[in-house]
């Protein structure tokens, strides 16, 4: 019983902190329709101001996380609008240009991080990051359920965004059509790049998340990006309760699939799963809960 | 189509002279050149495959590498478990490329668009933790270490490559140039339309991704030939395999005959001549130079190739997206 | 339509000449220019420079530690001071292979044939050194490896390369088993969980340590590979605590093997000893990245800079603290024993170079070559032999040393050397003290 209450609750907590990083590559799918495969390394920056501000500051990533927030919404702001938008929406044999840009993109970050920082393994940890209690023999880590209360937190702010406020429902009136949002006055490309900014700061929310937890090291995304997709098409695109409920099942997924089948295996049961939704589910969890 | 048609009638003797130049000119050649040869006419073969089914029918595929991997593995694991020759492999690879191919295609091709795209990727890496687990079977992770039958000699490598990479060019081609290669296009133009021609769109990409699964195994077999060492990280990897596959292709202008040729040159001409002249922040430079061709030439250096023109005779050049 | 029918004719007639080319008949369709590959072999001018071709990681996933390497080599040159040999200056020219291997190939084949290098130094993941070492002995180029594990690697009868500073894979628990017989086995550890990093290093170390466990008949309660990548352990270390051994055996990385020893702490997986198998465990930043959690845990060594080794080459003294306060200095960052093999392969370089030099010979490859087989070096990871000999698992390795290992425990969050006892800095800690009583 405590090893299946253990392995619950450590999916549930890591998969809060998914779900940040993936309620951001949500919107930027449910409004582009493109797979934005820069989305882990721009995570990966977050990451790394929040480290740079921690080791020349001592500002705790809990704290860095808002000003890191801030230069990524710039930055992905940037990206959006002087390169990803020169090929969106053009005209070509295969619209998975796109796609290819934003990992060119993704990976020339990558190295760019590289040239700063060196590929050295780097973390900040505090003595906070091993602070832990016991609950009935189930141990359960400060920092995760701190990360995972400001996830929720993040989670609900965003959708409170998204539906009552006009900024939000624009960002959704795109993403349902571009076409009757632009006649209905809404500035697409604005709201375009509103929403790739804002995803990115949220990857970026989440990375500074994982630092307490975890460390950093310029390819650190890879495997973030893989589980952003999963969550994504588990969750469907453009839906926030899709994500978090995508990125709770997945975290929950993964941690029994490490327990009860093997370590070695666990990435498997995410891609099992994502297959499966794609085949059986499309449109993912948002479907089945109504949004 | 158009497009194909009028190169061929422009240039018809360039493959002519293309393949007596490669025929003739690599045995006066170093053997680091050599070896490069051999790289590039593994990443046309790649390229090519995967035009077929990305290119020309639409279905942009994240996860070649399976098709790759299975192809080097072919001989792998023949080599592993009884001791045959990895040459085998020349046969078992595709084979084993294609038997697991028809059934990825039953399930994916069942998506459309970026789902595609996603679910291949899935399946890459999937194969690539199963390979890297499997420790009895495939190997696992420490790979395989296999015996290369002509050592120091590059040259029987090279035009086994050759070979291989002419004959996908060929297959391709006259596929393309059937009823076959008609319908590949319609369904990349508008599925639903060819859907509505009484096309049946999942039997004809399953025409596509046969070939191709088949040249990309192929291109796999003979790196493990060549290379006499394979492991899941390299060849069911994601961003050295199928990544780089799509990017050869986009660089040159998916959906013509010598796109992927061109780009397949040019990507290991680019990776190598950059890594050997600028060192570490060689990737760098590559990724930057891969952003830039294709915010500017979306389609490719022979999709675009009017626009380069217009550019080089000093008309003002047209930017997609810039006006 | 015609033109596009003889466009076919013509590709079809590639393809055949092709086809009828391919069977070796090389010679035969260039006859008038015979030796078609190599240029005429001359011997180059005496005052060119002794070029040392530097292969290794730098950049890619595999970075840090090939960085780490040519660093640890850039600082072993100034070390020496040695700048010329014979009146020819010495010249490193770095490729970076991004831990590919077939750009590995190609930066070894760019080396040997394009810039005419006279040894080669380099392969940090096993991949690459599979394929650098195959290439190298192809061109027959001396090559020095510098991590690259795998226990293949020296067992293919390459006789252009050599095996270094590097431990063979199969070698790093060495000794750990007489640890286990004297201290462990009596002191009641029965049952061990092993779980190891899922790439080749760790697939290879688990495949040496199963026998000895077996042979001792230990049972093996939990045994997994796992993602070293993983963000969190926690679902393992559960299994492993459920299975209730009596010891703990990983092979990790670093940062898998700092966040193992936090959430081992944090989920009380409470054993006799949690033994480490070198990598991570006994890196500087482990200290770092597990805080107070590191005290206690076990680990094989190859290198560490408390050992007294010294020696001397080309009049220069060395010592293993005089190359970690070196690197320390410069990179401002620890090194570990990545860094240290790297140290070493420029020791044996030097030395083999020195010595061709010191008989009067001309420094080529065939010389250099020579000089690596008898190697009998004193370096920081210990005396080093290239020697052709079988182990105890039946490997016959060729030009292969085995560098001494040892274990280490962590005591008040210092390193300290408990095993073998003659060499020790500090006493073992057995059965080490639950997590509630610490």
């Amino acid at each position: 019983m405590a090893l299946f209450g253990q392995t619950f609750v450590t999916g549930i907590l890591i998969g809060g902190i998914y779900a940040v990083i993936a309620v951001g590559m949500t919107l930027i799918m449910g409004v582009m329709k493109i797979i934005n495969l820069a989305h882990g390394a721009l995570m990966m920056v977050g990451m790394y101001v929040c480290l740079a501000l921690f080791k020349s500051f001592g500002l705790h990533p809990y704290l860095g996380m808002i000003p890191a927030m801030i230069i990524l919404f710039g930055i992905g702001w940037l990206l959006q609008k002087y390169s990803i938008e020169r090929v969106f929406g053009v005209e070509t044999i295969l619209p998975e240009s796109q796609v290819l840009l934003t990992l060119a993109l993704g990976l020339g970050i990558t190295e760019i991080i590289r040239l700063i920082f060196t590929s050295n393994y780097q973390c900040a940890y505090t003595p906070f990051s091993a602070r832990c209690f016991y609950l009935g023999g189930m141990s359960i880590s400060q920092p995760y359920l701190v990360g995972f209360i400001i996830a929720m937190a993040f989670v609900a702010a965003l959708h409170i965004l998204l539906t009552r406020t006009d900024l939000g429902r624009s960002v959704i009136a795109t993403a349902q059509d571009r076409d009757a949002a632009t006649y209905m006055g809404v500035d697409a490309k604005r709201i375009t790049n509103f929403t790739f900014a804002l995803g990115t700061a949220l990857a970026a929310a989440g990375g500074a998340m994982l630092l307490p937890i975890f460390y950093t090291y310029p390819d650190v995304w890879h495997p973030y990006l893989a589980k952003c997709f999963i969550i994504t098409i588990l969750g469907g695109m453009g839906s926030t309760v899709g994500a978090l409920s995508g990125g709770l099942l997945l975290g929950v997924a993964e941690t029994f699939g490490a327990t009860y089948w093997s370590p070695g295996y666990r990435d498997v049961v995410g891609l099992i799963i994502f297959v499966l939704v794609l085949l059986f589910l499309p449109g993912g969890l948002k479907k089945v809960i109504g949004r | 189509m158009a497009e194909i048609k009028t190169m061929a009638k422009k240039s018809w003797f360039l493959p002519a002279i293309l393949g007596i130049v490669a025929i003739a000119f690599p045995p006066f050649l170093g053997g680091y050149f050599q070896h490069l040869l051999i790289l590039m006419m593994m990443w046309i073969t790649m390229a090519t495959a995967w035009n077929l089914l990305g290119g020309y029918t639409g279905c942009v595929s994240f996860g070649h590498c399976v098709f790759f991997g299975l192809g080097a593995y072919g001989g792998g694991l023949l080599y592993l478990h009884w001791g045959i020759s990895p040459w085998w492999g020349m046969i078992a690879g595709p084979l084993l490329a294609i038997i697991a191919g028809i059934p990825i295609g039953l399930v994916t091709f069942r998506l459309r668009g970026p789902y595609f795209a996603l679910s291949m990727l899935a399946l890459g890496e999937t194969f690539r933790i199963v390979f890297t687990n499997w420790v009895s079977v495939l190997g696992g992770a420490c790979g395989i270490v296999s015996s290369r039958t002509f050592g120091v000699e590059k040259l029987p490598y090279y035009y086994i490559a050759l070979v291989i990479a002419a004959l996908s060019v060929y297959v391709v081609y006259r596929l393309m140039h059937s009823k076959y290669g008609y319908y590949f296009v319609s369904i990349r133009e508008d599925q639903d339309a060819a859907e509505g021609l009484g096309i049946p769109t999942t039997r004809y990409k399953m025409y596509a991704l046969i070939p191709s699964a088949l040249f990309t195994g192929l291109a796999g077999a003979v790196y493990m030939n060549y290379m006499a060492y394979i492991d899941p990280e390299v060849v069911f990897s994601l961003a050295g395999i199928s990544i780089m596959m799509i990017l050869a292709v986009m660089v040159g202008g998916a959906g013509t005959l010598g796109g992927p040729i061109l780009g397949a040159v040019i990507f290991v001409l680019l990776n190598e001549g950059i890594r050997a002249a600028v060192g570490p922040i060689s990737y760098l430079i590559f990724m930057v130079i891969a952003c830039l061709l294709i915010m500017f030439l979306p389609d490719g250096i022979i999709g675009d190739w009017a626009k380069i023109k217009r550019a080089f005779r000093g008309k003002k050049p047209v930017y997609v997206g810039g006006e | 339509m015609k033109k596009v029918k003889l466009g076919l004719v013509l590709g079809l007639a590639v393809v055949l000449v092709a086809a009828f080319a391919l069977p070796g008949c090389v010679p035969e369709a260039a006859p008038p220019v015979a030796p078609p590959v190599a240029p005429p072999v001359v011997p180059p001018p005496p005052a060119g420079p002794i070029k040392i071709g530097i292969n290794l990681s730098l950049t890619g996933p595999k970075a840090s530690f090939g960085v780490i390497d040519r660093n640890s080599l850039e600082i072993a040159r100034a070390k020496f001071g040695v700048t010329e040999i014979g009146g020819r200056p010495i010249a490193f020219i770095v490729e970076d292979n991004r831990g590919d291997p077939s750009i590995a190939k190609s930066a070894e084949e760019k080396l040997a044939t394009l810039d005419k290098v006279d040894l080669i130094i380099g392969g940090y993941s096993s991949a690459c050194g599979v394929t650098q070492a195959a290439a190298a002995n192809d061109l027959k180029v001396p090559h020095i490896l510098v991590n690259a594990s795998k226990d293949d690697i020296t067992m293919a009868n390459y006789e252009w390369v050599f095996s270094g500073a590097r431990v063979p894979a199969s070698h790093y628990a060495d000794a750990m088993w007489s640890f286990v017989d004297e201290v462990l086995i009596p002191g009641g550890v029965k049952k061990v969980a092993l779980f190891y990093e899922m790439t080749d290093w760790g697939t290879s170390s688990a495949k040496g340590l199963r026998p000895g466990f077996e042979k001792r008949g230990i049972e093996l309660v939990y045994d997994s590979p796992y993602d070293s990548t993983a963000t969190d352990f926690k679902p393992m270390l559960t299994a492993v605590k459920a299975a209730k051994p009596d010891m703990i055996v990983a092979v990790s990385y670093l940062m898998d093997a700092g966040l193992l020893a936090r959430q081992a702490a944090e989920l009380r997986v409470n054993v006799l000893c949690y033994m480490g198998q070198a990598g991570g465990y006994t890196m500087p930043e482990f200290l770092k990245l597990a805080g107070e959690n590191v005290n206690y845990t076990m680990s094989t060594a190859n290198w560490s800079r408390i050992p007294a080794w010294k020696g001397e080459i080309a009049g220069v003294k060395w010592t293993n603290q005089e190359y970690y306060d070196a690197y320390l200095e410069t990179y401002n960052a620890e090194p570990d024993y990545h860094g240290s093999q790297g140290f070493a392969a420029w020791q044996i370089a030097l030395d083999a170079l020195l010595r061709v030099d010191a008989a009067g010979k001309p420094i080529n490859r065939e010389n250099i070559k020579a000089a690596l087989e008898e190697t009998k070096l004193m370096t920081t990871m210990g005396l080093i032999e290239h020697k052709e000999w079988t182990d105890d698992m039946g490997h016959h390795y060729y030009n292969q040393g085995l560098p001494l290992t040892y274990i280490v425990q962590w005591l008040n969050m210092k390193q300290e050397i408990i095993w073998p006892l003659e060499g020790k800095t500090a006493d073992y800690v057995f059965p080490v003290p639950k997590y509630e009583e610490r």
